[in-house]
Formats: structure tokens, sequence, C-alpha cells
């Protein structure tokens, strides 16, 4: 069983020095310091983050998505043709996002996370993935001004995202994952054949000695689509076992020819997991085997408190351990 | 006969208020040095509402940092958490349900209390409502959601009754959260039963963030006299729902987007009005902006108010 985070790490945490991102922002948005100065510091926190989730013992970790603000904004802001603009819910959570406007054709002109990739690398000696959002997420997010049309939408982002998939692995990145709540959280408005055809797309940009693909879902039932994921192209599915304990079920019927990915740590709430989630692991592991099995919070851990996103970590990797009989 | 007007809730606090909580927080000055500046601030508010003409009035919220964590501060069996992000650089702390949840004494009665004594007019009493307060809280405790809810809806009767007893004429239960979980609105209408079972006050609830088609009517069935809605900052486009559902119970109608520093015009303010009142009965309006508006500037609040009670004067 390989441990791994599912998207952010809290970028503050309740100490003075854990706190100098949030300052550091303010103070660059009052024009007190220089983008570059705040460049450094998001810096110095991805490298202190990425060593926090090292310190936990888990196996693949994230950059944490420290210069991040949203799950969307970054990577749509750098693509052409979208405009970032105000504030809206972000799914069924207590926090927002500034949702991408477009405004005219969507156009990938560069790498947007190679380069935090190859930084992050030089902060850990363990594999570092890199997480995106999917582009049936971001299609439904977005407000559309210039295609009229969600299955063009859908594609403009599968194009650009195919190309940004591209340009990781050719730098390198072992595990890219892509993020698509909309599929189980919208499930009865997306439609599945434009989910298909984009989600083929990207994964066509996987060459044989590229790295793997991961498609991971969270904050809804799986149940409507979860023949559509197994049929698809990529290497690790990620289901929400927190928000949707049927996904138990879904496995024992029919496994998935691809790993899985079990979020079984809730990330949007400060509860500790106790032993029932240690069984939930050993029940997941002797269905799928524990080859096939990644274990992860359900999504990205910004909900939480700095403080408990560490202990819940650490409580996984402590699960995962007894899980695997203790010789990991 | 002219429309009554109110506002939904939180005022902006005054500089010397702003820099005293600061203070507070830092552990510079204790309760009795902030209280009283929390009371002027109120009397200052309350003034305001009067000389511009408002019918029925709020405390403006001086005491209150979030309307959920204030409550979790004075109830038992919460905690609060580290701090949370709530979008881009903002951050928070959470109320924690760490324990069964009870009242150990009434959270917003002396300031009740102390408020109506300042006026003539009525002042509403305001609490957070039973599923919001859920919803905006990590649950340690409780075994599922409803559970949580139900809870809070019983500790939060208690307060309701509390100040119907001490006179309120109005008390509103806000619900903010209804709208993120339309899944949900079964819980929310089983809460504020429990909430407003047998109270004689008349009751509203302030709904806000809206995707409201996915709750119109559902919202209907919610057990408050007066559902209080954000509408202008949505361009009202709420309208032709109700022209095709008839808005049954009595409507807090927004007519001034909280969200920006610019000043609505007398006719734009009107312009919404006269569209409330086609699909509306007049008899069913109150006038009032689109939510609390604390995040505005002193003079950007008093120069909103101010165009809301002259626009429903002048129609």
């Amino acid at each position: 069983m390989i441990t791994t985070v599912a998207g952010s790490y809290p970028r503050i945490g309740d100490t003075e020095q854990e706190q100098r991102l949030r300052r550091a922002i303010h103070d660059c948005d009052n024009g007190k310091i220089t983008r570059e100065q705040l460049a450094k510091i998001e810096d110095e926190v991805t490298c202190e983050v990425i060593k926090e989730q090292d310190n936990t013992g888990i196996d693949i970790v994230s950059d944490g998505g420290i210069r991040w603000h949203d799950q969307f904004s970054y990577f749509a802001g750098k693509l052409q043709g979208i405009e970032i603009t105000g504030l809206v819910r972000y799914f069924d959570t207590n926090t927002l996002y500034h949702q991408p406007v477009i405004r005219s054709e969507i156009r990938w002109t560069k790498p947007v996370m190679v380069r935090d990739f190859e930084f992050a690398k030089t902060c850990t000696s363990k594999p570092v993935k890199v997480i995106l959002p999917g582009p049936v997420t971001l299609a439904a997010n977005s407000v559309d001004k210039h295609y009229n049309n969600y299955a063009n939408l859908v594609g403009a982002y599968a194009k650009a995202l195919t190309q940004e998939v591209a340009a990781l692995f050719k730098a390198g990145c072992p595990l890219i994952q892509i993020d698509e709540p909309s599929l189980v959280y919208d499930s009865e408005i997306v439609s599945l054949d434009v989910c298909e055809w984009a989600l083929k797309e990207i994964a066509g940009a996987r060459t044989s000695d590229a790295g793997k693909l991961a498609l991971y879902t969270y904050f809804g039932s799986p149940a409507r689509i979860y023949d559509f994921l197994l049929d698809g192209p990529y290497d690790i599915i990620g289901l929400d076992f927190t928000y949707a304990p049927e996904c138990m079920e879904l496995i024992e019927k029919k496994q998935p020819k691809a790993s899985l990915a079990a979020g079984i740590v809730d990330a949007r709430n400060t509860k500790m997991e106790g032993d029932e989630v240690g069984q939930k692991l050993q029940k997941i592991a002797s269905i799928v085997g524990a080859d096939n099995l990644y274990v992860n919070p359900n999504c990205g851990l910004e909900f939480l408190p700095r403080s408990v996103a560490r202990k819940k970590l650490e409580k996984m990797v402590a699960m995962t351990r007894s899980a695997s009989g203790g010789n990991k | 006969m002219k429309l009554p007007t109110t506002s939904v809730g939180s005022f902006p606090k005054p500089d010397y208020l702003k820099q005293a909580r600061r203070e507070y927080l830092r552990g510079e000055i204790d309760v009795s040095e902030l209280k009283p500046l929390e009371e002027k601030a109120t009397v200052e508010w309350i003034k305001i509402q009067e000389d511009i003409g408002i019918d029925i009035l709020v405390d403006g919220e001086m005491y209150r940092g979030d309307m959920a964590t204030y409550f979790a501060e004075n109830l038992s069996g919460f905690q609060i958490s580290g701090l949370v992000r709530s979008y881009g650089n903002r951050y928070y702390r959470k109320p924690v349900i760490t324990g069964k949840i009870l009242r150990p004494k009434p959270v917003t009665l002396d300031w009740f209390k102390f408020t109506q004594g300042l006026t003539s007019r009525p002042v509403k009493g305001m609490v957070t409502g039973p599923y919001t307060m859920m919803d905006w809280s990590f649950n340690e405790y409780y075994d599922s959601r409803e559970d949580a809810a139900i809870a809070l809806a019983e500790v939060l009767h208690k307060e309701v009754v509390d100040l119907e007893r001490a006179g309120a004429k109005y008390i509103q239960i806000d619900e903010p959260a209804i709208s993120v979980r339309p899944c949900e609105i079964d819980l929310a209408i089983k809460a504020m039963a429990i909430v407003t079972d047998g109270v004689k006050a008349k009751t509203i609830t302030h709904i806000c963030y809206g995707d409201f088609a996915k709750i119109y009517p559902e919202i209907l069935e919610i057990p408050v006299d007066m559902i209080d809605l954000e509408l202008s900052n949505s361009a009202l486009d709420m309208l032709p729902l109700m022209k095709k559902y008839p808005f049954t119970k009595e409507i807090g109608f927004g007519v001034i987007d909280v969200h920006t520093h610019v000043i609505e015009t007398k006719e734009v303010v009107k312009e919404r009005i006269r569209q409330a009142l086609e699909v509306i009965p007049r008899e069913k309006i109150y006038i009032d902006p689109d939510c609390g508006l604390k995040t505005r500037t002193v003079d950007e609040t008093i120069a909103k108010l101010k165009v809301m009670v002259e626009a429903v004067q002048e129609l």
C-alpha cells in the first residue's frame, strides 16, 4: 500500500513562523514587498510543508498547493483566454474560489506546473505528484462567455491539460493526478460522452516511459459513473470512501483493473479517524490487493487546521502500516 | 402606506472598536474596557438607523466577530479550531463540536435588552440558525449532521423563547447555509420547526449565497413568518420563479447589493422595488439590504441605507 495526499496542504498553521506566508501575501498586496520576495517565501513554505508531509511518513508528497489561492484559478489563470473574476462557493464547502470566465479561445502557451514540480523535487527524496483540476470540473465551475457550448468548453480545457500533462511527464513527473469532483458531485448533469472523450485525450499525452496518471473523484458518490471510471485509461482511480461509503459495495461487486486510491481520511472534519477506519482499510486491501492500493485523505487538506492535517496523515500512515501487517 | 424597512443584521464596526477588538484579542485590554466601546458603537448605530428613518432596527452586531463563532463561544460543547482558509488569503477559526451542546446561559439576551432599551422602535432578536451552525462547524461529537443540527435547534429554541419573553416582536434566525446543500433542505426545515415551535413573535429567516432556484419553492416550507432573501446581487433573477410559484410568506426583499462599494441610485432601488411589487403582494413586502453590511465602510453603509429609505418614501 502506498500512502499519499490527495491535494493541498494547509498553507498556514498556528505559530507565527507558520503564518509568514499569510503576512507576505498581505504585504505584497499592499506593495510593501515585491512579487519576487513573495515568491521566495512561497518556495520556503513549499519546502516546509513538503518536509512536514515527509515527516508524517507518507510515501508520495505534493507541493501542497502553497502558491494556489484555490483549486481552479492557479491553473486556469495561466491559460490565455481566461479571466479570473469574483468569488463563488467551492462545491458544498465553506470556502470560496475565484471563478474563471472564458473570454476567448483557451490557449496553453507554456507549462504552468513544471517549474513548481522541479522546485518541489529539490525539497525531498520522495516522489512528488502533481495535482491538476480536470476538464469537466473546470468547465462546470467556469463561466463560458466564448464557446457557448459545453462540449467545446470541456474540449478546450482538455486540450490545454493534455499539453500540460505532456510537459510534466517530459519533466519526469512520476504521478499526475487529475481531479474531477464534478463527475460525482454533479453526476446527473455531466455528459459522459463528453467526459470520456476529454479524459481519453489527456491520457493520450502519456508515452510508454511516462509516469502514472490518476483520476480522482470526491465530494460525492461514484455509483452512477462507476463503470465509466473503470473503463477509462487511467492507472489509478481515486474514490472518496468518507463521503460515499457505498464505494465499498462498488469495489466488492466489481474490482477496478486500475489501482485504487482510497480516500479514507476525512479532510473536511477535524474528528480523528478511529479503529473502524483501519478495519475499512483492511477490507479494501483484501478486495483489491494491497499491491494495487493507494491510501490518502478524501481530498485536499486545506479545509483543516494544519496541526490536525498533520495528525491525520500520521494516523493514516500508522493505520496503513498496521493493515499491511506492520512490516511495511 | 409606505413599505416597512429593516436591515439584515451586521453593520461595520467603527475604527475605535476595531482597534479595541485587536487589543482585546492580543490580551492588552480586558472585557471591562472592550464592552463600553461595543455599547457606544451600538448606541451610535441605533441613532443612525432612527435618523435615516428605518422602521425595524438591528443592533448591528458590534459584539460579534463571526456569526457562527459568536454562538459557539457562548454555548457549551464547542471549541474553536486553529486557522482554516475561507478563501484566497482569508482565514478564520471554525467552531468544533466536541461535546453535548448546551446553553449555560442566554447568549444574546442582554444585548437585545440593552439595544431595545435605547429606542421605541422594534429591535430584531438575532440568532444564528441550527442548520448553519452545524454546517459551519467541525463535528467531532454527534454521529450525524442531523443529530448535531437537532441538538442545536433545541438549544436555540430556548434562546428564541427568552428573546420573545424579553419583548422581541421580530426574531430572525439566520440560515445562510441552507442554499448550499439543496438535498438537506428537509433537515433545515425540521430543525427550524424546533426553533420556532410555539413562538408568537414574528419569525424571520435570512438566506443568502444562493442558487435559490434549487431550493425554491421548497424554502416556503420553512416554519417562519418571513423569509429574507439576497436578491439584488443576482439581478433579481428569482422573480420569474416567484411568478410561477407564488411567494406565500412575507418577504424581506434585498434591494441593496452589499458586496460592492458602489452606492445604488434611488432610481435603481425604486426599480427593484417596483419589480418586487409586480410579483409579491404589497402587504407581504419588507425592504432591506441583501445581507449584513459589515464588509462595507461606515460611510458606505449609511449612504446605502439612506438611498434605500428615500427610495421607499418616494415610491
